[in-house]
């Protein structure tokens, strides 16, 4: 008798562990701020709502590393169940045959369907392609300007009325750079970082001049490097450190820009929304936050990286991974990585709750992000995205080092980005 | 002294089929599948990894063994100091390359405590600057190898007979001199064989570059064995990679060819 | 390699010299490392948000807590001496089987074997991570700690160390064991390998210290966090630590990572020393 109630708690326990669903789970970190132990403690979260399931997360690194780890995986066989990449990865992935569309699962599953419905359509701009939805936001931002106060006051401008256009920039940011007795300079008044391997903020300057790095009718084929307003965005971010003597010289480095603010080294800064976090917690000044100045127009591009689903994981995990998506997805969820991070909740519903209603009011920095959505464009979407990104932020580095002729350096970019898309795009 | 034994080489069969496996195999498959994607690597980006791999092994090559050599006759001796010193300078041989790289990300970032010395050199944020990118990547791996190379030099100092280097101080060289003219060549077998060991890391330890630079900014640290990385790992371009590999491993071979007679010397004619 | 023992800390029979003026240069050298060990240590010691207003001074012990909860170091340690120990072993056969060989070969068509394993000296398997990638691939050893291995396992260096000890032991030992009927086999597993214990422990200790380093290789071959190595766990925590400028945590994980080599060091000291002197393969 003993042994039959023995052998039937064992039975249990034993259909207990076979139930429990393990996912793999990458996700990058790409903004400043200790983000990967929030995103570890949201899963853990999940896990303790969920107990049949298992989250197996993979931190990977910044975009570019992570994405190189998925693909390897990906190329090995052994996919992830879900993972967090750049919206504008789409081509590439869809180029592997790597990726599964949602559509399948909105088709059953009405939370799934509302959800979709529910994020700011800006950030499904670069999920859907012919009506189909590949991708769910989850750390979604634009680029931002940030300002300190102090600084503002300390050089005569008021700190409520952050500039509008280039030129206004460029003439604050000469009020506000400041120099010691021997013309050492002691606060530069702008940075706009170069990261080595990213087009955004230069996307944003040249959705300002009036252009858009890529033709969206392209189907991921043609960027568009070698026109006026690129040749303006990246001759603009030379000349704020060479010509006007506002900026460090040299390729400022995305990683630490929020931290040269947070330390008042400089008095404005663009950076992504998502380092709201960061420098709330470590600026000792009052800090505001802004549109970023137009030439003849506002914009900048959406930003950051969503959830995609992969071909080849076991499809027996499948409710699980949604479960897990839908969970990080949720309103409770976007408002409180927004608070812990400074990202935007992709949620229209997060905006409602009253966990972000308080967040707004006594942060009201963390607004200009979603007001700037109705001016944002979709990421460069493309085929060797990469690849492309490498080449063009190349050429961005040496126009800003002045290693380059800006013409001279946006025609051969053109070339080499031509060149890496063949492979994709004979058509 | 051992005796020719019949039937030795039985005992070389696991170390040969690692070895064909492992090194000689992968090297014809390289060749094989890099030959036809030879014409892609004239493109100026390779062109630019093959510089800047030149360049690199052209500084960190002396800079080290000068290091590591003057390091050598500045410890040799047993004083406290110099046992200690000894210490402090080998230890970075033992440490992943990756955490004494990334000490310099806090060391060069534009906070750091640095910061004054590197303003007074016009470097405020070296890593963000090409030529400044360069010499950090270059300085991390003189600083790391250079212990190493200490080493073997003070074995070379221990076989120089003292009443040679007495002889010439008799005869009125000074220090220097006497240094230059006697102990330098007596050194030239350890040098060659450091020579070898320090053109070997330039060509192939870059794992600093994964930390500090990735092989930016335009392309100032795009060192041949990170850019066939990034190739194939990151852009999954196996036929360029494989180029790019090809040629390293033929300098690698003709490097073998130049310096393996007279290594093998050293090898050969001890015990 | 008999001056070896010159290079490190004198017996007990011969007092430290006196420091004196003339260490001078000896202190200067010492200088960058100095400051770069030094500012690790205090860096590793200080809160974050001290370092990122460019300021030292407080005391913490909240980086290491931060570090050690940040990265699963426990398993990371263990994947390590897994990866390095697991091929010591391999090792230990073939280099010791190779070095007996190549002390003992026939003089005719001596050169062509000793070439063919020398050229490996000059071909490092960091320089063939495309090809041997392809290879591990292609076996379905992606993703293992086997994978890992297998490039590293056929050593010239260890076989050209392991060769010198095998030519110092004198040849009567050997003819009197053959004289007793012992095969060679039996000789040189009771006879020779006791011999050699101070190449295969220099041998040994070289080659523990490189693979516990070792990044390219592993980054190229492992995917699953589970089986990451003690480098590439540290440089995936550095970068996150980077993106959110924790100084401070990047310093306390680089101490955590260098911890067991260091206090190995501190403890080995000569045998260090020694080991690394000799790999050189010099006479």
């Amino acid at each position: 008798m003993i042994r039959k109630v023995l052998f039937g708690i064992l039975g249990v326990l034993g259909l207990g562990l076979a139930q429990q669903t393990t996912l793999t789970f990458y996700y990058p970190v790409g903004v400043a701020g200790p983000l990967a132990r929030f995103i570890e403690g949201y899963v853990n979260e999940f896990e303790k709502r969920n107990p049949n399931i298992k989250v197996n997360t993979v931190f990977g690194g910044n975009y570019e590393e992570n994405q190189a780890k998925v693909v390897a995986s990906i190329r090995a066989g052994n996919p992830p169940d879900t993972a967090i990449l750049l919206s504008q990865q789409l081509y590439t992935l869809l180029a592997m045959d790597a990726i599964e569309s949602f559509d399948a699962y909105m088709a059953k599953d009405n939370d799934l369907k509302q959800a979709v419905q529910d994020f700011f359509p800006a950030f499904m701009m670069n999920s859907k392609l012919e009506g189909k939805v590949y991708s769910l936001p989850f750390q979604r931002s634009t680029p931002i300007l940030y300002y300190n106060k102090e600084a503002f006051r300390e050089a005569g401008l008021d700190p409520e009325k952050p500039p509008q256009t280039w030129d206004e920039l460029v003439e604050y940011a000469k009020r506000l750079t400041k120099r010691d007795s021997s013309g050492q300079v002691q606060r530069y008044g702008v940075a706009i970082p170069t990261e080595d391997r990213s087009t955004w903020l230069l996307e944003a300057l040249t959705i300002q001049a009036g252009g858009l790095l890529y033709d969206p009718a392209g189907q991921g084929c043609r960027v568009l490097v070698e026109t006026e307003p690129v040749r303006k965005a990246m001759q603009f971010k030379a000349d704020l450190a060479r010509k006007y003597g506002v900026s460090p010289e040299g390729v400022i480095a995305w990683g630490s820009t929020p931290g040269d603010f947070a330390a008042g080294k400089v008095a404005m800064i663009y950076h992504s929304t998502g380092s709201l976090g960061f420098i709330r917690n470590n600026a000792r000044f009052p800090f505001g936050t802004a549109f970023q100045p137009k030439l003849v127009r506002y914009g900048v591009p959406t930003g950051g990286a969503n959830f995609y689903l992969f071909k080849g994981s076991d499809p027996a995990k499948r409710d699980a991974t949604l479960r897990f998506i839908k969970f990080m997805t949720g309103p409770e969820l976007q408002a409180q990585w927004s608070l812990d991070s400074g990202y935007v909740a992709a949620r229209r519903a997060s905006w409602n709750l009253p966990l972000m209603r308080d967040y707004a009011q006594k942060w009201p920095q963390a607004l200009v992000a979603r007001e700037q959505l109705a001016y944002a464009k979709a990421e460069l979407p493309v085929y060797s995205l990469q690849q492309v990104k490498d080449i063009i932020a190349e050429a961005e580095q040496a126009v800003v080092l002045g290693r380059k002729d800006v013409r001279e350096a946006t025609k051969e970019a053109q070339r080499r980005v031509n060149e890496a898309l063949k492979p994709f795009c004979t058509r | 002294m051992g005796r020719p034994l019949r039937g030795a080489w039985i005992f070389l069969i696991p170390t040969l089929f690692f070895l064909l496996s492992f090194t000689y195999f992968p090297f014809l498959l390289t060749a094989w599948e890099g030959l036809p994607s030879l014409r892609n690597l004239m493109s100026p980006e390779n062109l630019n990894a093959l510089r800047v791999t030149g360049l690199y092994a052209l500084i960190t090559v002396p800079l080290s063994i000068g290091l590591g050599l003057l390091a050598a006759v500045a410890v040799e001796g047993d004083s406290r100091i110099r046992l200690l010193v000894r210490s402090l300078v080998f230890h970075p041989v033992i440490l992943p390359t990756v955490a004494f790289a990334a000490v310099f990300l806090y060391l060069l970032n534009p906070l750091g405590p640095l910061q004054g010395f590197l303003r007074a050199l016009g470097w405020q944020n070296p890593l963000g600057d090409p030529l400044g990118a360069f010499l950090s990547v270059s300085m991390i791996g003189v600083l790391k190898d250079a212990g190493l190379y200490m080493l073997y030099y003070l074995a070379g100092l221990q076989t120089i007979p003292k009443e040679l280097v007495e002889a010439a101080r008799v005869d009125g060289a000074g220090r220097v001199a006497s240094f230059f003219r006697v102990t330098l060549p007596l050194l030239s077998p350890t040098t060659f064989f450091v020579g070898v060991m320090a053109t070997l890391a330039a060509l192939r330890s870059v794992d600093q570059i994964f930390v500090l630079t990735k092989g930016g900014p335009v392309g100032a640290t795009d060192h041949l064995l990170y850019r066939v990385y990034v190739l194939g790992f990151e852009y999954f371009d196996f036929p360029q990679a494989g180029a790019l590999t090809l040629v390293l491993l033929v300098t690698l071979t003709l490097l073998a060819l130049l310096a393996l007679p007279r290594l093998e010397r050293g090898v050969h004619y001890d015990a | 390699m008999t001056h070896s023992r010159a290079l490190s800390r004198p017996r007990a029979a011969r007092p430290p010299a006196r420091s004196s003026w003339r260490d001078l240069p000896a202190l200067l050298l010492a200088l960058p490392y100095l400051v770069i060990a030094g500012f690790t240590l205090l860096a590793a010691f200080t809160p974050t948000a001290e370092l990122n207003r460019g300021e030292l001074g407080g005391f913490t012990l909240e980086n290491f807590r931060t570090a050690w909860a940040s990265a699963d170091f426990p398993r990371l340690y263990w994947n390590t001496l897994l990866f390095t120990f697991g091929l010591l072993l391999a090792q230990v056969v073939t280099v010791t089987m190779a070095g007996f060989a190549l002390a003992h070969l026939k003089t005719r068509g001596r050169n062509a074997w000793f070439y063919l394993i020398l050229v490996q000296l000059f071909l490092p398997p960091s320089t063939l991570i495309l090809p041997n990638f392809l290879i591990i691939q292609r076996l379905g050893l992606a993703d293992t700690l086997t994978a890992l291995v297998l490039p590293y396992v056929a050593s010239a260096t260890g076989a050209f160390l392991l060769r010198q000890g095998f030519l110092q032991i004198p040849r009567e030992l050997i003819e009197a064991a053959r004289v007793d009927g012992a095969t060679s086999g039996q000789i040189l597993w009771r006879i020779l390998l006791p011999m050699v214990r101070p190449q295969l422990a220099a041998f040994a200790l070289v080659s523990l210290v490189y693979h516990w380093n070792e990044f390219l290789w592993p980054l190229v071959v492992l995917q699953s966090t589970d089986k990451r190595v003690l480098s590439l766990g540290f440089a995936s925590f550095a970068r996150s630590a980077e993106s959110g400028m924790e100084w401070g945590l990047i310093a306390a994980g680089a101490v955590l990572v260098a911890l067991p080599m260091v206090a190995a060091f501190a403890f080995f000291q000569r045998n260090f020393v020694e080991a690394f002197a000799r790999s050189g393969l010099k006479g």
